[in-house]
């Protein structure tokens, strides 16, 4: 009788598991849905297009053909799901298409904006989502401050991309689509506003796991974070 | 019913250890492909270096002007790289300040001279020989640390990915920690020399600003002020608080307001001395844009006059979404006074004024003697570039990017070649060009935002 019990729960243990392990593998795409790419035609691809177009990405015709139009479609949504945005529709994919409703998720909105506020405002979403609008100004500034500094790169891209440099591009916070709030503030830095009156550096007192940190002059507080030179 | 489940279990745990395993390869993969990346910046910095030291070692041996030209012009170059290739390696954690300086030093001075001699064509002097001398023996430094460093690396197969995320992620230290102790050993020999001092015109400058007039204000009188500013501006406040306090190149209290009947703040800086506002910005949402840049324009200058600011000339507008930025520079006998600039942002919305910066205005504006130009207008335009098509010529003094305090009487010709517009700055005394602006607006696109 214990033995019985025993089968029966460690049968649906396993199935569970298999379940489970299959669904991180590739699995469903040979069991139900197979990768779809750029060229690629038929039957799901129009499916694939019926979807997006109810989603809102997709606007052309659900003609069963993967061009470049469906392929930049797809791109947009696994960008707006923070999934890699290589246009593959992998299981990935699949399963976010399935999930997602109609206006769900991320409330998405677009504007226009030159690629240097961009690059900033997504560093500034990465970096200081939580923190107050002057406090996100304020860490824009600091970028802008480096790029003018000479001891740090010379564009607003490489000051970012220095490694080490920034947080939200190490744990890829940045490759977010940025906060209407921090599009505003990387406006605000870029056409020169400077809370903090000239800061290279600043940190957070709590997460700093850098010593040598502390021996900048510290000019001001803002929020959680505290700017230096 | 064992009998199924034994080999099932089997099964899966050789099934889940080889994609443990394709998983684990494909993770070294990645790491080596950003080792990769690191190595080569690290090994080009060191490569850098070298050619620095010794370029620097040829303009000290060689007497010919040519050949000197030619390493310096090498060592602008080289000095350029080895920044962008020290930012390229993970060593945030290491303070370096004297080494990027170092070598911005070495990239100023050599363009320093490359841009004198140039003109002249003359021999280095006794001065730019023992500048050269001493940065020689401060590269000279720096290149022997980086081969030892670049030695031990390459011995021992060490690994920046290991010192980024050992190092630098968790704080910790690793059981080699040559790179890292070896960058910290190039700053310090590098701080133990005595500083260099050059002379003017090597390193840009930005204008030391002007102290600011008035007593000290405490921060209850800095609430005050801003409570009656936006009071003025934007009808009744329902709150002033303190935000923060800073000491920068002009200290200032950090004030938040917040209207009645509203959320979001606005926020206003108020120098400590003297208690000027010297930025406002408001951080509302802004409507579909309702007025043109003219009318803009005038509710910019409108505010501008009910502030104090007399005789302003309009010299740059820009754009923002539904904001129109207006920047206004004061005059003096009609000549436009560059380095006082004041910014304006006025929402198209309504027409107000929802940003004002005046740093520079505080900063700089002071009463200039006024010289008259040695060169009559009607020469400078007809010694222009035939293709420039001059629009608007007016008086200008410019601040020098490279001497303190100088300010330049140029001759301020807005034109354009074909669709291209441009500002010169002609020297009004010399007939040079002292500066040239081109106007662009940066490109915008579509992009998404949550």
């Amino acid at each position: 009788m214990r033995d019985k019990l025993l089968v029966k729960t460690l049968t649906v243990v396993l199935l569970l598991t298999i379940f489970i392990v299959m669904a991180g593998m590739d699995f469903f795409s040979v069991i139900d849905n197979r990768t779809l790419l750029y060229g690629t035609t038929g039957q799901d691809v129009q499916e694939l297009q019926i979807k997006l177009k109810d989603l809102g990405y997709y606007t052309g015709e659900a003609d069963g053909i993967f061009d470049l139009e469906t392929h930049s479609a797809v791109k947009w949504f696994q960008k707006r799901f923070c999934l890699r945005n290589d246009g593959v529709v992998d299981t990935l994919t699949w399963a976010m298409l399935n999930i997602i409703g109609p206006g769900q998720a991320f409330a998405q909105n677009s504007t226009t904006s030159s690629n240097d506020v961009y690059i900033l405002a997504k560093m500034i979403t990465g970096e200081a989502r939580g923190e107050p609008y002057i406090g996100q100004v304020a860490v824009g500034a600091v970028i802008m401050n480096r790029v003018k500094s000479s001891k740090f790169p010379n564009s607003v891209y490489a000051v970012c991309f220095q490694p080490g440099a920034f947080d939200a591009v190490r744990d890829g916070q940045y490759y977010l689509p940025p906060t209407s709030t921090a599009l505003k503030a990387a406006r605000a830095a870029i056409s020169g506003w400077d809370p903090t009156n000239g800061a290279l550096y600043y940190w957070n007192p709590a997460t700093a796991t850098s010593k040598w940190i502390w021996s900048r002059r510290i000019l001001l507080r803002i929020g959680k974070h505290v700017f230096g030179i | 019913m064992r009998k199924i489940i034994i080999p099932v279990l089997l099964g899966l745990l050789l099934w889940t250890g080889y994609f443990g395993y394709t998983q684990h390869k494909m993770n070294e993969d990645l790491a080596r492909r950003t080792e990769n990346q690191y190595q080569r910046s690290f090994h080009e910095l060191v490569w850098n270096v070298e050619t620095i030291n010794s370029q620097l070692a040829q303009t000290l041996i060689s007497s010919s002007p040519e050949q000197v030209m030619l390493s310096l012009t090498n060592l602008w170059r080289e000095a350029f790289a080895a920044s962008s290739n020290l930012g390229g390696i993970p060593i945030a954690m290491v303070e370096l300040d004297k080494t990027e300086e170092l070598i911005n030093d070495i990239a100023d001075y050599s363009y320093f001279i490359l841009k004198k001699n140039n003109l002249e064509n003359k021999k280095l002097t006794e001065k730019e020989w023992d500048k050269l001398q001493e940065l020689y023996e401060r590269s000279l430094v720096v290149r022997d640390e980086l081969q030892k460093i670049e030695s031990t690396v390459l011995n021992r197969d060490l690994s920046f990915v290991e010192v980024e995320t050992v190092v630098l992620r968790n704080g910790k230290k690793l059981d080699d920690n040559t790179i890292v102790e070896g960058f910290q050993t190039i700053e310090q020999k590098v701080k133990a020399f005595p500083d260099l001092q050059f002379d003017e015109g090597v390193h840009k400058i930005e204008p030391e600003p002007r102290s600011i007039d008035g007593k000290e204000i405490t921060e209850e009188e800095a609430v005050q002020i801003a409570r009656r500013f936006m009071n003025d501006h934007d009808g009744p406040i329902a709150a002033a608080e303190m935000s923060f306090s800073a000491d920068g190149k002009i200290p200032v209290f950090g004030v938040k307001t917040v209207k009645e009947g509203e959320k979001i703040p606005t926020y206003l800086e108020i120098t400590k001395k003297g208690g000027h506002v010297i930025q406002m910005y408001m951080e509302r949402a802004i409507n579909e844009s309702k007025l043109d840049f003219r009318a803009a324009e005038e509710k910019a200058r409108q505010f501008l006059e009910k502030h104090d600011f007399k005789d302003i000339d309009l010299v740059d507008i820009n754009t923002d979404t539904n904001t129109a930025i207006f920047t206004f520079v004061p005059t003096q006998k009609g000549v436009r006074l560059y380095s006082d600039m004041v910014k304006t942002h006025v929402a198209l919305d309504n027409g107000q004024v929802i940003a004002f910066d005046q740093t520079s205005y505080l900063s700089y504006h002071h009463e200039r003697n006024i010289g008259t130009p040695k060169i009559r207008e009607e020469e400078i335009t007809k010694s222009m570039n035939p293709n420039f098509e001059v629009q608007q010529i007016a008086l200008a003094y410019v601040p020098s990017e490279f001497k303190k305090g100088l300010e330049v009487l140029c001759y301020e010709v807005r034109g354009k070649i074909k669709e291209e517009r441009f500002i010169l700055f002609v020297n009004a005394d010399t007939g040079e060009d002292f500066r040239i602006v081109r106007i662009t607006k940066p490109r915008e696109f579509e992009v998404t935002v949550r």
